[in-house]
């Protein structure tokens, strides 16, 4: 590959001026003219029928301007995946504390929280499940949708299987590879273990939020906080039957999202208060509200049982996984699928056999946070081969490096390997473990340390469209249909463009954020904006470039393939004869004679092919994967039970850094956010009620809790992507997969003990010491 | 009932007519259209709302305008002077201190809070001023980092 000018160098970030000076736009600093405000009324049970609900007091409170219930929604059922969901309980059924019952639109907040209260429901409550297991059996305590075999699973690339007769079920996925019971007998030890982990909750610290109003020419227009503008539109235009051109979705700058903006929660309600009200209106969920209702990374269990060689080879495989999916399938149904791609793409199994369950449960909603199940699932993998390298008397670099997959392995759903670096992840992260000697302990601490390694895949069958308009001056803007939401793609893209037109970065215009401008994106989900946008955008300016060079090729009489751009110049390389500036090719009003504008236009699909449904098999069941490893040392005080993480290194394989320095700042935060995972963080339930729904309460880590620059350490081992935009892939959410698992093994190196149930909380510590005396 | 506020936010004054009960935060955003300091959790965890009040780190959303009459506010659009960006916000750019940027502006006036305080803080210290200060991307090395570098780049 020639030598590159801007990728692959650390600029600025393109949006770094707006936002350190208060200028950078999010979605709630935008006002619109006469907007009035939406409250939600939420259920207070578990599970129950309403059997009455009067709106009438609040309908006659001054200020009101709109009440809906049940009863005002379309009879349409919703979903990303699997469409299980009324926008307001149109069948009179809540499924869990904190479901949307009814909705208030009115001209301030506080008239419409007062009107909250004037609403009169009454519930008849029903038996309830909290209990994931419980709720896989064929005889629950509560079964959630009764109607499930008729519910659609439309998406071309998932659908959701439910399981006949284990009627909580909505998503039953399968691998079957080899023989697992020959496996077994292979075996020279078999070692079983289940590991669980805790809710969790994204904590963007922009709370899920919109604006919603509709032109007279009846198109519904939103401004929304979100990680999927088109996503978004498509289930809006499903709810109110629009046609596609009468839908307008806005994004501006994003207060984080982390998988849990996929998939409109606030859209579809205030859009239907706007249309019952007739004006613009607002609905913004309070930091408890979205600790409540606003999506939970899963409860998942993993049982795990594995036979292996006594040189530690892995025979055989076999894994069941329940994950507790609350009252609706939602963005979830992704997770129940794959999750099981955390045991996939790491290691060489020869017999494996893998079975997910998803389940309804009436727990509060659940969707995807950083890596879609992977952390979950490598939280048990990842102990469980520190546990048979144990046993067998191997080291854990060891006994991972046997197993590890290599270029050019079938993975266990049968997809080639590409682009692996996982070898060198682990070795990176170990050098740089090992440089270090235990420093001297201090009672009550005790030290020790631990490593993980992990991948994260991204999403096959989605695509990508972008545009790229060249102007005068030789500045070319992109146009691109996914968000900025804090992972650095307005500057990534900007970083591919300067590449292509041989320009400054300051000479690239991002525009973002509004569905009548932009191309189609699936989603700012799975790590694939990189991959597949920055690929779009390379095909757009290509289609620009050649544009450009046909008109020019013309006016100096040479072949367009033979012409070259830089800094706003075109020419022949090795030729010192003729050139033209892009300005001579305009007219003063701006106009190309030939073409009227430089529109560039690129498409790019990552493509998928459906897995047989009973063994998983596929060539293509994932765009790629992206792997990682993590050397972790920690401090446990055996009095308190308190773990500190003292220094911490990671490592990841995500094809050529586009911006390195962003690249580290991606490695840096998904390891705090690990940390968080791994020691502090947990949704606490009871009987389906969020006990802790704010800061105070749920404990994320501070700037205090977390390591120093000079004890964490960011890694790349950059092995390039063969369809990879510059060779790169995504990077985002593996960041966060193996940290957890490193530290729970590294607190078992400390003190013997071995924490399976996430998060490892002091108080869990304690009770493991005092069993050990 | 509304009442007549007078406030002098960045060295420019303002009368405003809101009720009683509005926090400092929602006069800021929604009557003087200063849309920098955000709402994250309107419960003064999380720090993205942090202004400087007479010099010291507040939580807007925690204080009612009304007390904020007759104290020197600053937020983050009055930290840019004549077109140069303050030494923080400098150094908030060239280390990748900013992800999403909701935090940001909290965050940066809460550092300029500490280093008006104690010009040569250690990294302890840092991270101790600022952990009232919520950030979900950056993992707080890198701010940490940039506060770090604006001290030697202010002036003394």
């Amino acid at each position: 590959m020639a030598e590159l000018s801007v990728v692959g160098k650390s600029v600025r970030r393109v949006d770094a001026l707006e936002k350190v000076t208060g200028k950078a736009k999010f979605c709630s600093d935008f006002k619109t003219p006469g907007m009035l405000y939406a409250k939600l009324l939420r259920s207070p049970y578990p599970h129950a029928k309403i059997v009455y609900i009067d709106t009438s007091k609040a309908v006659g409170l001054p200020g009101v301007k709109a009440v809906i219930t049940g009863k005002d929604v379309p009879p349409v059922r919703i979903g990303a995946v699997f469409w299980d969901e009324y926008i307001l309980p149109y069948d009179n059924i809540v499924r869990a504390i904190g479901q949307p019952v009814a909705a208030v639109a009115a001209l301030t907040k506080e008239v419409a929280e007062e009107a909250l209260d004037l609403i009169d429901v009454e519930y008849e409550e029903l038996p309830a499940v909290f209990d994931v297991e419980e709720a896989t059996k064929e005889d629950p305590p509560a079964i959630l949708h009764p109607d499930l075999a008729q519910y659609l699973s439309p998406m071309p690339f998932l659908k959701a299987r439910p399981e006949p007769g284990r009627p909580n079920i909505f998503n039953h996925f399968k691998i079957r590879n080899g023989d697992v019971e020959r496996g077994f007998q292979e075996a020279e030890l078999i070692v079983e273990n289940r590991f669980s982990t805790a809710r969790i909750q994204h904590c963007q610290l922009e709370t899920h939020r919109c604006d919603a109003w509709w032109e007279p020419d009846g198109t519904l227009v939103l401004r929304i906080s979100s990680q999927g503008l088109w996503y978004d539109a498509s289930a809006l235009r499903l709810i109110f039957n629009l046609s596609p051109s009468k839908i307008r979705v806005l994004s501006s700058y994003e207060g984080g999202g982390f998988g849990g903006k996929i998939f409109t929660l606030t859209g579809p309600i205030a859009a239907l208060l706007a249309l019952k009200s007739g004006k613009p209106v607002r609905l913004e969920y309070t930091r408890e509200e979205h600790f409540v209702d606003g999506r939970h990374r899963p409860q998942i269990i993993t049982n795990i049982r594995d036979g292996v060689k006594k040189d530690g080879t892995i025979v055989a495989r076999e894994m069941t996984i329940s994950l507790d999916m609350g009252r609706h399938s939602s963005t979830t149904a992704i997770v129940s699928k794959n999750c099981a791609f955390g045991a996939v793409g790491t290691y060489r199994i020869p017999n494996f056999k893998l079975d997910t369950y998803g389940a309804y449960t009436n727990n509060p909603i659940t969707g995807p946070y950083r890596g879609l199940g992977t952390p979950e699932v490598t939280w048990a993998i990842e102990q469980q081969m520190d546990i048979l390298a144990e046993r067998l008397g191997i080291s854990a670099i060891e006994i991972r490096k046997r197993n590890i997959l290599k270029e050019g392995d079938r993975d266990v759903c049968g997809q080639v390997t590409h682009s692996i670096g996982v070898e060198e992840c682990l070795t990176k992260v170990a050098e740089w473990g090992g440089r270090n000697n235990k420093t001297e302990e201090q009672y009550p601490w005790k030290q020790g340390k631990g490593i993980a390694i992990g991948n994260k895949y991204t999403l096959a069958g989605t695509h990508s469209v972008v545009y790229v308009k060249v102007y005068p001056d030789a500045r070319v803007e992109v146009r691109h249909g996914l968000h900025e939401i804090g992972q650095g793609l307005n500057t990534v893209l900007a970083q591919i463009v300067a590449e292509e037109f041989q320009v400054p970065v300051d000479w690239v215009k991002v525009t973002h954020g509004d569905t009548t401008l932009v191309g189609y994106d699936f989603c700012v989900c799975s790590s694939r904006a990189t991959f597949h946008t920055g690929n779009a955008t390379i095909k757009a300016c290509q289609d620009a470039k050649r544009q450009i060079f046909e008109t020019v090729s013309a006016k100096l009489g040479v072949n367009p393939e033979d012409l070259a751009i830089r800094a706003g110049e075109v020419y022949v390389p090795n030729w010192s004869g003729k050139s033209i500036k892009i300005s001579e090719l305009f007219t003063p009003e701006g106009l190309v004679v030939e073409k009227g504008e430089i529109l560039g236009r690129g498409h790019f699909y990552g493509p998928i092919i459906l897995e047989d449904p009973e063994t998983g098999q596929s060539e293509r069941m994932v765009t790629y994967y992206a792997h990682g490893a993590c050397a972790v040392e920690v401090a446990v005080n055996v009095e308190t039970g308190e773990v500190k993480v003292l220094r911490i290194a990671q490592c990841y394989d995500m094809g050529t850094p586009i911006n390195p320095k962003m690249v580290e700042a991606q490695i840096e935060g998904g390891t705090v956010q690990g940390i968080g995972s791994a020691i502090y963080e947990e949704i606490v339930l009871e009987r389906g009620m969020v006990v802790n729904p704010n800061f105070m309460d749920y404990k994320m880590p501070t700037a205090a809790e977390a390591p120093s620059s000079k004890n964490m350490k960011a890694l790349i081992a950059a092995i390039p992507h063969r369809e990879g935009p510059f060779g790169a892939k995504g990077l985002g959410e593996a960041t966060m997969v193996p940290v957890a698992p490193a530290i729970a093994n590294a607190v078992y190196n400390a003190v013997g003990i071995r924490i399976k149930d996430l998060p490892i909380s002091r108080e869990k510590i304690m009770r493991a010491l005092d069993k050990i005396g | 009932m509304k009442q007549l506020l007078w406030l002098r936010v960045n060295d420019e004054d303002y009368e405003v007519w809101v009720e009683s009960w509005k926090t400092l935060l929602e006069v800021l955003r929604e009557e003087l259209d200063l849309t920098g300091a955000k709402e994250g959790c309107q419960e003064g965890y999380c720090g993205a709302c942090t202004v400087l009040i007479d010099g010291k780190a507040v939580k807007s959303c925690l204080v009612l305008a009304r007390h904020a009459q007759g104290r020197l506010i600053t937020t983050i659009e009055g930290l840019t002077k004549d077109g140069q960006l303050h030494p923080l916000q400098q150094t908030f750019i060239d280390h990748f201190a900013v992800q999403c940027g909701f935090c940001t502006p909290g965050m940066i006036l809460a550092a300029k809070a500490l280093l008006d305080e104690n010009p040569d803080p250690r990294e302890e210290q840092v991270k101790t001023a600022l952990s009232g200060n919520l950030c979900r991307c950056t993992g707080y090395v890198k701010i940490v980092e940039a506060v770090l570098a604006a001290k030697e780049k202010l002036p003394r």
